[in-house]
């Protein structure tokens, strides 16, 4: 009787098991950078194993160490180009291979290499008989890459190495990777690479190049493996490297030289054809400061999002569109969430319309618009150049004596006193924290403008309304959204210091601001 | 499959019952009461000051409790509601520091207690509370093994009056046009209190205008099919103690499977069990009436024998009996004759 | 018969069986002063995340799954017609009487205020909770079973005339005690429908009350046979010839049904996991708890009572009526107290207190009492004299 009992709960563990369903090893699978699932045969019918999992990493260190390296798997065509497929090319001249022909491929190519590393007596793969092994359906190791991207620190890296040899007759290595100039970022979307996936592209273009450095032995080569440009732990060493350089040099990337603009004049262009309009036309210009931008953004591609040689989107969604991260309203509202702007800009939500004052800001009207339209590159350059030059440098402010020194706050004192508000203290402790911000100056135009970042919700004004006129009883019928006069006080002041991640007072230090009732 | 089955009419007009307002009757969904109100509570805004639960303990006449409510290193426990408290605020670590969830009576649109209750001791109230009666309670307690979110709490301490004892969403104070004690002492205005179908939109207006401060869900909007108390929140609300994986199918109709099975086994059980009595009362009378059968069938078997073998004897005992006759008056004869042999000369003896 | 044996076992009233009855006894008394003085806290460890404890799930979940042998037993009898069971009707149906009274005695004592146990019924009717139903079930069935039981009562005080009109009743209120018997023993675990949040998935399913009460079956049946095995040498001398040459073919015939019964439980848990797709909660710690109550208390008891009822070994299968009777136990209080609240961290869960021990001590030993004082005066193990064969 035990035994037929031990065989039942076995052949239920055993069916139990079988059918999967006990653990999942999805849940526990690993993550990692260098995990390339195979399924190249997808595309020529239905699977019948699940996707083999392939470690490139472990595989790259495994050949290293027995003195192997690409191309033990990778081949080279006529041209001395590595392919980046799995022992065999693929191209316009290359055969078409069958569903059968790759299984082969792979099959034969993966295990002989296990059976002969076996035969060495090291560590090796799965071998014949062992399918699951590679194909997985659950699989344990699952991709996790973050992009490894090329930003202006990156890039200078590349432009200032000396490993990389300057073009015929020029002092500038462009030519090395933006092989057609005038088209840099033609490389990317040129013809030859139609079709491909990008990560062919870019493997082809940097991790070839950094591999051949490397068997030369050069000084200072890029890595090759997966993990260290696509892991994410690797990718903040490289760029906390790179801040690091930059902070030796002063804290200013040198600026890539290709005689970029320092300043341009964005308005609509019209031909010397074109009839004169009666009246200029479209928005007022907007003088953009270019130079201070490029040393703003990381990469160029903020802004020139479709490449730096391709015409910009000058639409106006593309410019305004608070929610993008290369629109200059977007990339503005991204600076807005800095500590000493949250402080104030926290509480308005991206909804609110800017007003017209801000609109001025950068649309400064001009005199001579529709010559200016004609005008040539150079003029327009110099034009917008005067016009950054007549911006206001510093942060304006009211007189001091038009700033309230003390406000007491009397309005609802129950159980605990009025509060004696330190009113001037506290708006010069926050026009001095953003007094080397261009943006600032700039944007908060008028001396009151600051006073608005408070007193919102009415024209900015050095004798704004009292709080109470607007914000009076809590949860009323017509507005149930604004909040009533305690909770806009403490709403406004509390969310002023924690967006400033001030630590004192905490909030919940009542008396910090209004002593206690006897 | 009760799982599936109809909801019961009892079920549903009991919960119907349960609710004080004329709901359509019948209905398998009913909305709730046009003039409920919600409240709600938005995690951003909370920073843990303990007003809300000093108020309540104020409004409500709570004892006093061991630590005041100013102390804030009470936070550092993960604390629930119990017998001396309605509401607590609890404290959580999220992305950039920490943050705080005040717990209370949710006030479901079909709450679980009212529905477990046997004696009817919670009501709905049309403006959204649910209120509790110690009048009839009995004290046993199946309120808080319903309640979802773990929120009534018993005296177990009173001997002779236990009560069970939940935040009642001030409904005297409501009555008399006031602000339940913690909405009105919350300085940030984290609680918000409105009908509760203003509430849902001013909720979802301030995720629409700061989309990436809240996470996009109204809890307690749907789940446990609705309740009145509802959040918002900055960080998931599994982070800061809520649960995630309750449904939206509320409690009544849970087991209202269960209830609607009860007229059917009344019904049908008598007629089953009536059926199978009949069945085996026929069984045992058609056995008793074949044993009867055959008991007479062997009775008149065994006389049908016995008359014939009676017969046979009397036949044989006649026969018997002639032979012994012929044989006793062969013998006389022979006798006689032999006698007349000896007395030759006489002849004259027969005159 | 009955009068000249209890005379002479009058001896010494300190037996062994009566020190231990009377030291529970005593020490239920004291801890009824302070539950009564104190509060349900200054006796329990219930809390307010465990709201139920032993009281409910020993006292009243598996006093009334193990005291369904009354209405299995009485079904069997009289709507089935299975007169071999016959002798086993009286004892049955006083364990039932008895079991489901000190349920409700222990409610007493669990219950906050117990005095208001009557408003359900009768001061505001909460028709939306299965508590009312088993409540209302309850409070039926109990009358049922004690009408039930006044036929012995009747016969002891020499009530004739009642004692025959009552036993009239006795096919209605048979078939009255099952639909009851159905309604309260499915209500009981249909009550932990409610909070699915709460009772671990391998445990809670729809079909709750279905399981409740095919197990119950299950449980009368076991508890038929494993307290006539306990009570048969104390009692034996009270045991009538009917009773005892009918004792082995019902054990044989309950246990052929029993084992029926718990392969059908079985089948439909089984079912259940299938149509919830729980498969992989098995591969946890209350996966290898739910195998064995399966396979160790469901299972295992099913095959052990065929095999008995195959080899005719009464032995096995009061060995397997025991095992069933500790399986329901072992599931009522999975339950109603272990993967209750599986959720919640290990400091927050229940353990019994030993005033909670105490007092369902406390209420099983009066029930054995009482069950000794009734069994030694009325007609339960014999016939009485005067309607011997008027059954």
């Amino acid at each position: 009787m035990t035994a037929i009992l031990v065989v039942l709960a076995g052949v239920l563990g055993f069916q139990l098991e079988a059918m999967g369903m006990l653990g999942s090893a999805a849940d526990d699978a690993k993550e990692r950078p260098d995990v390339i699932m195979i399924d190249t045969i997808a595309r020529l019918g239905e699977l019948e194993q699940s996707a083999a999992v392939f470690l490139h990493d472990t595989h790259t260190k495994a050949l290293k160490e027995q003195g192997l390296d690409c191309q033990s798997c990778h081949k080279t065509d006529d041209k001395g180009n590595m392919s980046l497929k799995f022992k065999r090319l693929e191209g316009e001249n290359q055969p078409e291979l069958t569903a059968t022909e790759l299984k082969d491929i792979y099959h034969d190519g993966c295990i002989s290499c296990h059976t002969e590393t076996a035969d060495k007596n090291l560590k090796t793969g799965p071998m014949v008989g062992e399918c699951r092994s590679c194909h997985q359906e659950k699989p344990e190791f699952v991709a996790d890459r973050v992009d490894a991207g090329m930003d202006n620190v990156l890039h200078y890296a590349h432009w200032s190495s000396k490993e990389i040899p300057m073009d015929a007759g020029k002092d500038t290595n462009c030519g090395a990777c933006h092989t057609k100039q005038g088209e840099e970022d033609g490389w990317r979307f040129d013809a030859v690479n139609a079709g491909k996936p990008m990560s062919d592209v870019y493997h082809n273009q940097c991790v070839t190049c950094h591999q051949s450095l490397a068997v030369k032995k050069a000084e200072k080569t890029g890595p090759v493996e997966c993990a260290s440009c696509h892991g994410a732990n690797e990718v903040a060493v490289i760029k906390a490297k790179g801040a690091k350089m930059v902070r030796e040099m002063g804290g200013e990337l040198p600026r890539l030289p290709r005689k970029q603009p320092d300043a341009v004049l964005m308005m609509l262009k019209r031909s010397e054809n074109e009839p004169k309009p009666e009246k200029a036309t479209g928005m007022a210009p907007v003088a953009f400061d270019h130079k201070f931008h490029e040393g703003a953004v990381d990469t160029c591609n903020a802004c020139h999002v479709k490449g730096v040689n391709a015409p910009m989107d000058v639409s106006f969604e593309a410019m305004h569109d608070e929610n993008s991260d290369s629109s200059c309203i977007g990339c503005h509202a991204k600076e807005q969430q800095r500590p000493e702007c949250a402080s104030c800009h926290f509480m308005r939500s991206n909804e609110v319309k800017p007003s017209d004052a801000s609109c001025i800001s950068c649309h400064k009207p001009v005199e001579n618009g529709d010559v200016l339209m004609t005008a040539s590159d150079e003029a327009k350059a110099a034009e917008a150049a005067l016009l950054i030059a007549a911006r206001p440098e510093k942060l304006q402010l009211p007189a001091l004596d038009a700033i309230p020194e003390f406000v007491t706050i009397d309005a609802m004192v129950d159980k605990y006193e009025a509060s004696k508000m330190p009113h001037r203290k506290i708006v010069l402790s926050l026009a001095d924290k953003i007094k080397d911000s261009g943006l600032a100056s700039t944007f908060h135009a008028t001396p009151e403008a600051l006073c608005a970042g408070c007193h919102h919700n009415a024209p900015a004004t050095v004798t704004p309304p009292k709080c109470g006129s607007c914000h009076a009883k809590p949860f009323t019928e017509t507005d149930s959204a604004k909040p009533g006069l305690k909770a806009a006080y403490h709403g406004q002041c509390m969310g002023c210091h924690t967006e400033m991640k001030l630590e004192k007072p905490a909030a919940t230090n009542c008396v910090a601001c209004h002593e206690l009732k006897k | 499959m009760l799982r599936r089955t109809f909801l019961g009419l009892l079920g549903t007009a009991g919960a119907t019952a349960a609710i004080s307002t004329p709901a359509v009757a019948g209905g398998k969904e009913f909305a709730p009461h046009p003039d409920t109100l919600g409240v709600l509570f938005d995690a951003t805004r909370c920073i843990g000051c303990r007003k809300c639960e000093a108020a309540c303990n104020e409004v409500n006449n709570l004892p006093a409790p061991d630590k005041k409510f100013d102390d804030l290193t009470v936070l550092d426990q993960k604390r629930r509601t119990d017998d001396k408290t309605l509401t607590v605020v609890n404290k959580y670590q999220g992305k950039g520091g920490p943050v705080f969830r005040k717990s209370q009576c949710n006030h479901c649109l079909e709450p679980a207690c009212a529905s477990a209750c046997f004696v009817k001791a919670f009501k709905k109230l049309s403006n959204g509370a649910v209120e509790y009666d110690a009048s009839v309670c009995v004290g046993c307690r199946y309120c808080m093994v319903a309640c979802p979110f773990e929120i009534p709490a018993y005296e177990y301490d009173e001997p002779l009056t236990p009560r069970v004892m939940k935040c009642t969403m001030c409904a005297p104070r409501l009555a008399e046009g006031k602000l339940p004690g913690c909405v009105e002492q919350c300085p940030k205005e984290a609680l918000t209190i409105g009908l509760r179908k203003d509430i849902i939109k001013i909720a979802r207006e301030r995720i629409r205008k700061y989309p990436e401060r809240y996470v996009d869900h109204i809890y307690g909007e749907n789940e446990m099919g609705g309740t009145s108390w509802m959040y918002i929140s900055g960080e998931p609300f599994s982070e800061i103690g809520m649960r995630e994986d309750l449904g939206t199918t509320s409690a009544p109709e849970l087991t209202s499977g269960a209830l609607a099975a009860v007229p059917i086994v009344v019904g049908l059980w008598p007629v089953l069990l009536g059926g199978i009595y009949a069945v085996s009362k026929r069984k045992d009378k058609i056995a008793n009436d074949e044993r009867v059968a055959a008991v007479k069938d062997a009775l008149a078997k065994a006389g049908a024998e016995a008359e014939k073998k009676l017969s046979e004897e009397l036949g044989k005992a006649e026969v018997a009996n002639k032979r012994r006759i012929e044989v006793e008056v062969k013998k006389a004869v022979e006798e006689a004759l032999s006698a007349k042999d000896e007395e030759p000369a006489s002849g004259e003896e027969e005159a | 018969m009955s009068v000249d044996i209890t005379a002479a076992e009058k001896k010494s009233l300190f037996t062994p069986f009566n020190i231990i009855a009377g030291i529970i006894l005593i020490a239920g008394l004291i801890v009824t002063v302070m539950r009564f003085t104190g509060g349900i806290g200054a006796v329990t460890n219930l809390d307010q995340n465990n709201p139920w404890g032993i009281w409910i799930g020993f006292d009243l979940m598996c006093g009334v799954a193990l005291a369904a042998g009354g209405y299995t037993t009485s079904a069997a009898c009289y709507v089935f017609g299975l007169k071999k069971f016959h002798a086993g009707v009286r004892p049955a149906i006083l364990t039932a009487f008895l079991g489901y009274a000190l349920v409700v005695f222990a409610l007493g004592y669990d219950v906050g205020r117990p005095w208001r146990l009557p408003y359900p019924l009768f001061v505001s009717q909460g028709t939306t909770s299965l508590l009312f139903e088993v409540g209302l079930c309850v409070m039926l069935y109990l009358t049922v079973l004690f009408v039930e039981f006044t036929p012995a009562l009747f016969e002891w005080l020499g009530m004739k005339k009642i004692r025959n009109i009552v036993v009239k009743l006795t096919l209605a209120l048979t078939i009255f005690g099952v639909v009851l018997s159905t309604l309260h023993q499915s209500s009981l675990g249909a009550l932990f429908t409610i909070a699915p949040s709460k009772l671990h998935p391998l445990w809670y399913s729809p079909y709750l009350p279905v399981f409740f009460f095919v197990s119950s079956i299950a449980a009368g049946m076991s508890m038929v046979i494993f307290e006539g095995t306990l009570s048969h040498k104390p009692m034996h001398h009270l045991m009538d010839a009917e009773y005892l040459d009918n004792h082995d073919s019902l054990i044989l015939g309950f246990g052929k049904a029993a084992s029926l019964v718990l392969f059908g439980y079985f089948a439909i848990k089984m079912i259940g996991l299938a149509y919830d797709n729980n498969w992989h909660y098995l591969n946890t710690g209350y996966g290898a708890w739910f195998m064995v109550e399966m396979l160790g208390f469901v299972a295992l008891p099913s095959f052990l009572y065929a095999i008995g009822v195959r080899d005719r070994n009464i032995t096995l299968i009061k060995w397997a009526a025991g095992l069933t009777v500790l399986g329901i136990i072992v599931n009522r209080f999975n339950i109603s107290m272990i993967a209750f609240n599986y959720h919640l961290p290990s400091a927050d869960r229940y353990f019994p207190s030993w005033g909670e021990i105490t007092i369902s001590l406390f209420v099983v030993t009066i029930g054995v009492c009482v069950f000794r004082f009734i069994t030694t005066r009325m007609p339960i193990f014999y016939e009485h004299p005067d309607y011997k064969g008027e059954h």
